[in-house]
């Protein structure tokens, strides 16, 4: 039964017009938006109309047209992991292996780290092809390997930026500046959440510290700061302020929010404020959040074969846990799981940052959680509409690297923006496809060029929107995750 | 009374309910329905008499065309932003308007075709142009196709007559502008608020805190006596309050972004707090608005800068810097320049200047070469994403050392320039020899001597490296050596000049005399004459044996560079003997970069003239010494600020074709501000920064002053009168009382002469300020978004005075002002900073630093302090114009479990428990009026003191009451004003 309140609340919400979210939210950035409740119409300004209606902003909606991927896990790793030593494979850098590179294939480039003249080094490990596919796996990889036929390779991946920051902004935001909001803030602004009682977009990290340009990875720039990651840590609180107080129990939370409500509801009567009756459904939201968020954060409830799958170990920050948690909140219904992983820089000028150092603990530590998150996902039917998508912020250099001219105590390659490769797997991308090609040397591409807003453009569709009009008006400019530039979307790569 | 009430604000919705009208499909030929289709539209649309370009035909040029016939494509030839151009011939050699002619205007066949062809905008591109639209087209080109100029770009006029203001009536002439809008659409204004609730108001406004108890208590008291007076009063009382300038200083950093830490790459802390401290004595001390913008952006070029003048322009050092390996420090100098242009124009002038960037603006009269113009009073500062932050100012940590420090700045900067002059005027008028048949030995880089007509030359093979050695050795052919000159030139001139090579740092030097028996004597080099002032380390670190700071390019290397080494006494060489000069580069930047010439070049002089140079140089170098020691007795800091280059070595600035900064197209011979705003006027020769700034507050400006109080509006009333503070642009949202944004424009540069405080009080002491916020549901209906203002504006607070309430309501709030960030607790697992030297240390329960208010929290752009953010802050990486208001669960949670909100809390229930000794109720009652300003209802106070009394039953005291004090500072009522 409907109490006077509950009335007034459902009147409240009626009366409200579908565009109030944002004028109240986003004050003003729904000004311009116009069409018809429940549908998806096209404005004057060809956007598409978001509306999650008043105090709920992360109301699932449905995309333009047929989505294939329903959610995704993006595993980030920090640092740009070297293709040729996972999987490019490139014969001819096998010849030139120590020869001096020659001058035409330098110039004009800018580089990080490499002056004067490098030399070509080889591939480090041992590559044969896998599966029905023949994909290229280094032996670094024996878990990955043994999905390769569920893979889909993008080896000419592109982008702007040869600096850390600005690339992993690129990656994450589609602009190397700051001030942008993060593809997780896009897709769960543009698809809410199939869980109301978790947030649309959760980051996870593995450990160690943040990311160089932080938070704004995963910021929601111009759109609604609601819409901006949700970081979760290991321990008792896995978001921040979860957790009651040690001096409160949970039954006296309840008690406390009971009274909190009552006075708001009055407050309500009185001033006729729509805003109160939206601040009484998040405090309603945050309780819920505090019993579900550490119920689905909590992995040591999990089967221990699965745990053993995955490698994982209950407590530590580790990515084989992340891989299992990104399991469980899609599973839950969260839109977006950024996976942050750290440690991939292999310039060569220290143990850690080795090719033939660090590195090989790093694959150690990626290769068996990915795979068992792939397998996982397959053997509970969540890829089938799940994207994950793979990748570094750039690619590596074919020579190596020789700071300041000299001799490196390790091998290890520069920062290489004209060529990488990441992979797509799950939600109807072309399992086993290998698609772009690089030169022999696999510096620069030479068929089928994917720049990074190609890739943001493809995971849009997949997703059921078009990249051009998921946009939102902001200082004069129709303000898109893919940017100015023209951005295609790579329907090759599905099936 | 005689109104001309603009009705283009209304205008959308029409233009809307046109739109759907005309997609209907219409198969009549096209003469007839013409003809029916205006005699229709004579009886169910009324045509304005006179149509206005900027009211009817822009908005439908923006909505519909300029996105392919605008500033950045001119599709076909035809652009709709100039009117040169929109009436000009296009590709087809059709004009598309012709003034006066509907039938030559081929527009009208193109915007009503059949043919899917012809038809624009093309269906693909948009709907079809409603027959509204058309109409107010066709009636506009009969009427001349006159063009207007955008509103923003036109001065602010008052239009309303004098005596239309009935002073006696209102208390301010704002009112007579809300009153007019009320009186249109038929609202009534609610009732004046009670005396709660606007001191309330009143105090989140000004100064962002709430009131205390004996606050609310004074004034009910006097406002039951004289309520005018009473609100004059206390609103006097809150603009002298020293918490004043914190409120407003905090608004301003949004704008300036500023942030404790560089931002992009390593994020490091920086030294910059004291740029804050300055604001929020600027704003305590009212400084007008025009002193305010002149010293932030050229406060280095006013005459006879004091320390505070230079501090200022702190502003434009507070854009993110990177300091990640391997970047190149053009790159993101370039990069913080072209922020400095649009915080420029976002702050001042609301404009979306950074569009023009790559391209002419899309909607706007920018063009693309406007925008250079504009960036090059921005380009000529010595900054340059060093990894040092130079330049940098020396700035006492205590105030009070301020003025001694502006006593000896003057000073140390004329021996500085003495001793550069001294320099100078001994390179050009020595005689110099260059060495000939010199021999070269290398540690790290590999180098060779080239015999050059001009003199030998050593110059780099290939690679440099790090740690490098070079040392001539060479047979003097004087035998008397008075000085020693080393030239260092870059690899290719031309490409230094615009983009930079790589720079070096002279670390040490070393000078043998080989003797004819082979005996080596070192020589003790002891004066240094350099072209600038060292950018890394003091004027004679060169000097010093095994130092890695001195003299030299830091990190970049724009043109030839010189410097002069004097040994202590006369050089007296036998015949045949040698002289080796050994030249140390030790320095690697950014893990990358080896700081080594590739280039350069020696000469020795001998002369009379050196004997008087020493004594001269030693009597400068005492005093750059003296007076640097006391500069440095003050304890000092270094602040980046903003510095011009020395004349001579400014930067070339040219237009970057598509943006791209390695793209560079045509030259930028002098600084400018775009041609569709009001001319700049020029002092010197040339076009200066402080130009610029004078000329935003010149009074000419038409926007600066609009953007101001625009500001100010938003942050009384939650909206702004232009809803898009960040744009007042002609994609913006029109103002909803354009003629009240005017007015107060006008009061504030003319009759208050730019003075904020004066500003707030009119406002202040409006009527429609102080309207209650109680408003009915049918009220609210008509209303519903209150741009009308015809109710009190309910507003959460801002981030910054959810934090500083909090610390109040709970009696820990430290009242200490300035100083550097501090660290208050923070959650578990939130401080993982990429930069691990930064900590955040937190001072124990009991120290004041714990407590302070939030504007004096250390920001981290990479970490920003996660209560703030819940709360909407922004990271402050870029001028964030306008805080968009969100209400989510992770606020909630904030102010629920946040470590901080867990010890307000506890401290509130303490405050609540000690207070009288009177029964609970009572202390509850209390409690609730310290956070809420209101006295609680019976019912309300019935349901707190029932929490207590269940929990008391089962836990302590003080447990039951911190249930209570977090309950009581999650109200609605407490997170609001």
């Amino acid at each position: 039964m409907l109490d006077i309140f509950q009335k007034a609340q459902a009147e409240s919400l009626q009366h409200t017009t579908r565009r109030h979210f944002l004028k109240q939210c986003a004050t003003g950035l729904g000004g311009l938006w116009m069409g018809l409740e429940g549908q998806q119409l096209m404005g004057a300004s060809g956007l598409i109309d978001i509306d999650h209606g008043r105090g709920t902003p992360f109301s699932p909606l449905a995309p333009s047209y047929r989505a294939r991927a329903k959610r995704v896990i993006f595993i980030h790793l920090i640092g740009a992991p070297s293709q040729y030593e996972l999987f490019a494979h490139k014969p001819e850098l096998v010849k030139y292996d120590g020869k001096t590179c020659p001058d035409a294939y330098l110039e004009g480039q800018r580089f990080a780290f490499i002056s004067g003249k490098p030399k070509i080094m080889g591939p480090i490990y041992p590559m044969k092809q896998h599966g029905e596919s023949g994909a290229y796996f280094s032996d670094r990889l024996p878990h990955l390997s043994k999905h390769a036929d569920d893979l889909c390779f993008i080896h000419s991946m592109q982008t702007d930026q040869f600096n850390h920051g600005p690339a992993q902004l690129m990656i994450q935001t589609g602009n190397a500046n700051l001030g942008h909001p993060s593809i997780g803030s896009w897709v769960s602004y543009g698809l809410g959440s199939e869980n109301s009682n978790l947030p649309g977009f959760m980051v996870l990290l593995s450990g160690g510290r943040l990311p160089r340009v932080g938070k704004s990875l995963w910021g929601s720039g111009y759109l609604p700061s609601v819409y901006q990651g949700v970081q979760c840590q290991s321990g008792p609180s896995p978001i921040l302020n979860v957790q009651n107080p040690k001096t409160v129990s949970s039954s006296m939370r309840q008690q406390a929010l009971d009274t909190l409500k009552t006075i708001n509801q009055r407050s309500y009567k009185e001033y006729g404020d729509p805003e109160i009756l939206t601040r009484i459904a998040q405090y309603e939201m945050a309780f819920r959040m505090q019993s579900s968020v550490p119920e689905v954060m909590d992995i040591t409830s999990e089967d221990p074969k699965t745990l053993e799958l995955y490698g994982a170990n209950p407590g530590k920050e580790s990515l084989a846990n992340n891989c299992l948690l990104a399991r469980k909140l899609v599973e839950n219904g969260v839109r977006f799981v950024q996976l942050y992983d750290w440690g991939w820089d292999s310039h060569g000028s220290s143990q850690s940052e080795a090719l033939n150092g660090g590195f090989k603990n790093k694959c150690r530590q990626m290769d068996q959680p990915v795979s068992a998150l792939l397998t996982d996902l397959k053997q509970r039917g969540l890829l089938e509409d799940t994207l994950v998508v793979w990748g570094g912020e750039f690619g590596r250099t074919p020579m190596q690297e020789n700071r300041g001219g000299g001799e490196m105590a390790f091998q290890g390659r520069d920062h290489n923006p004209n060529s990488f490769s990441m992979w797509m797997a799950g939600a109807g991308v072309k399992p086993g496809l290998s698609y772009g090609e690089t030169d022999p040397l696999g510096y620069h591409v030479e068929k089928n060029p994917v720049h990074v807003r190609d890739l943001h453009a493809t995971m849009v569709h997949m997703l059921g929107y078009d990249h051009e009009r998921l946009a939102v008006p902001f200082q004069g400019l129709n303000q898109k995750l893919t940017g100015v530039k023209k951005a295609k979307v790579i329907h090759e790569l599905f099936m | 009374m005689k109104f001309t009430w603009k009705a283009c604000y209304v205008l959308p919705t029409v233009i809307l309910f046109a739109t759907s009208c005309g997609q209907e499909k219409d198969s009549q030929a096209q003469s007839e329905r013409e003809r029916s289709e205006e005699l229709a539209l004579e009886t169910s649309f009324e045509l304005p008499e006179q149509v206005s370009f900027n009211e009817h035909i822009r908005p439908i040029f923006n909505a519909n065309c300029t996105s392919c016939h605008g500033g950045v494509q001119k599709a076909g030839g035809l652009s709709l932003i100039y009117r040169h151009l929109a009436l000009g011939e296009t590709k087809s050699g059709e004009r598309a308007i012709v003034a006066g002619d509907r039938a030559s205007s081929h527009i009208l066949e193109r915007i009503q075709s059949d043919d899917e062809d012809d038809l624009m905008p093309p269906p693909d591109h948009g709907p079809r142009l409603g027959e509204y639209d058309v109409a107010l087209i066709k009636r506009w080109i009969d009427q001349g196709a006159e063009w207007e100029v955008h509103w923003a770009f036109e001065p602010p006029a008052v239009t309303l007559l004098e005596e239309d203001i009935d002073r006696k009536k209102k208390a301010s002439g704002i009112d007579t502008y809300i009153a007019a809008e009320w009186a249109k659409r038929g609202l009534e204004p609610t009732e004046r608020a009670s005396p709660e609730e606007l001191l309330r108001r009143m105090h989140f406004d000004i100064i962002g805190l709430p009131p205390t108890i004996e606050d609310l208590d004074t004034f009910i008291k006097a406002y039951s006596k004289d309520s005018q007076q009473a609100v004059s009063d206390a609103l006097d009382t809150l603009l002298e309050s020293p918490h004043y300038g914190e409120r407003w200083a905090s608004v301003w950093m949004d704008l300036a972004r500023y942030a404790d830490s560089e931002g992009l790459g390593v994020d490091r802390r920086w030294t910059v707090w004291p740029y804050r401290d300055w604001l929020i004595r600027a704003y305590d001390s009212d400084m007008p608005f025009d002193a305010f913008t002149r010293k932030q952006l050229a406060g280095d070029l006013l005459e006879e800068p004091q320390l505070d003048d230079l501090l200022a322009t702190t502003f434009h050092r507070l854009t993110p810097s990177n300091n990640e390996g391997g970047t190149d420090d053009e790159e993101f100098r370039v990069t913080a320049v072209m922020d400095r242009v649009s915080t420029t124009w976002e702050a001042w002038q609301g404009q979306t200047f950074s569009c023009v960037q790559c391209h002419s603006h899309p909607y706007d009269t920018f063009d693309h070469e406007e925008y250079y113009k504009f960036y090059a009073f921005f380009n000529h500062t010595a900054d340059a994403d060093k990894g040092n932050h130079h330049p940098t100012l020396a700035v006492p940590k205590n105030y009070t050392h301020y003025k001694d420090s502006s006593a000896l700045l003057p000073k140390h900067r004329k021996t500085l320039s003495e001793l550069l002059q001294l320099g100078q005027h001994l390179d050009q008028t020595a005689i110099w020899k260059p060495l000939t048949d010199s021999h070269l030995t290398t540690k790290g880089t590999k180098a060779s001597i080239v015999i050059k007509p001009t003199g030998d030359e050593v110059q780099a093979d290939g690679v440099l490296r790090k740690r490098t050695l070079y040392k001539v050795r060479w047979q003097p052919k004087d035998t008397t050596i008075d000085a020693l000159k080393l030239e260092i030139f870059p690899k290719n001139a031309d490409e230094a000049r615009v983009f930079g090579e790589n720079g070096f740092i002279l670390g040490s030097v070393e000078l043998v005399h080989i003797k004819s028996d082979g005996e080596k004597e070192v020589i003790a080099l002891t004066r240094i004459l350099p072209d600038r002032e060292p950018e890394l380390g003091a004027w004679d670190d060169s000097l010093k044996p095994k130092n890695k700071s001195g003299w030299g390019a830091y990190a970049k290397l724009y043109g030839k560079r010189r410097v002069i080494l004097v040994p202590k006494e006369s050089i007296e060489l036998k015949a045949g003997e040698e002289l080796e000069l050994g030249m140390n580069f030790p320095q690697v930047y950014l893990s990358s970069f080896a700081l080594v010439p590739s280039k350069l070049k020696l000469s020795h002089s001998h002369g009379e003239l050196w004997q008087s140079a020493r004594k001269n140089y030693d009597d400068l170098v005492k005093d750059y010494h003296k007076t640097k020691q006391s500069l440095a007795k003050l304890g000092s800091q270094k602040v980046p600020v903003i510095h011009q280059l020395p004349e001579g070595v400014e930067r070339p600035t040219a237009v970057f074709v598509r943006g791209n900064w390695r793209d560079h197209g045509k030259e930028i011979t002098q600084p400018g501000v775009p041609a569709s705003l009001p001319p700049l006027e020029v002092e010197g020769e040339v076009p200066t920064r402080l130009d610029m700034a004078n000329w935003l507050v010149s009074g000419a400006n038409p926007l600066t002053s609009r953007v101001f109080v625009n500001r100010i509006w938003q942050q009384l009333f939650g909206r702004g009168i232009v809803e898009t503070l960040e744009d007042f642009g002609s994609s913006g949202i029109a103002p909803t009382h354009p003629e009240l944004l005017d007015y107060l424009a006008i009061q504030f540069q003319d009759t208050y002469g730019w003075s904020q405080k004066k500003l707030l009080r009119e406002i202040v002491l409006s009527q429609v300020y102080q309207l209650s916020a109680t408003v009915s549901d049918g009220k609210r209906a008509l209303d519903t978004s209150n741009q009308y203002y015809s109710y009190g504006s309910r507003r959460r607070l801002r981030g910054e005075a959810i934090r500083d309430m909090s610390l109040s309501v709970s009696g820990l709030l430290s009242a200490k002002k300035f100083g550097p960030p501090v660290f208050p607790p923070l959650p578990a697992g939130v401080w993982k900073p990429f930069d691990k030297k930064d900590k955040w240390s937190t001072p124990e329960p009991g120290h004041e630093d714990r407590y302070r208010r939030a504007l004096y929290t250390y920001w981290k752009r990479s970490i920003p302090y996660p209560s703030l953010l819940a709360f909407d802050a922004p990271t402050r990486e870029v001028c964030s114009k306008r805080r968009l208001v969100s209400n989510t669960p992770i606020a909630a949670l904030t102010t629920l479990n946040d470590p901080a909100f867990e010890e307000f809390t506890e401290a509130f229930a303490q405050r609540m428990l000690k207070h009288s000794d009177r029964e609970v109720r009572d202390k509850i009652s209390y409690g609730y009026r310290l956070a809420t300003s209101q006295t609680p209802s019976s019912e309300t106070l019935d349901d707190l003191v029932a929490l207590y009394q269940i929990n008391h039953n089962s836990q302590s005291e003080n447990l039951a009451m911190n249930l209570v004090a977090s309950v009581i500072l999650n109200l609605d009522l407490t997170l609001t004003k």
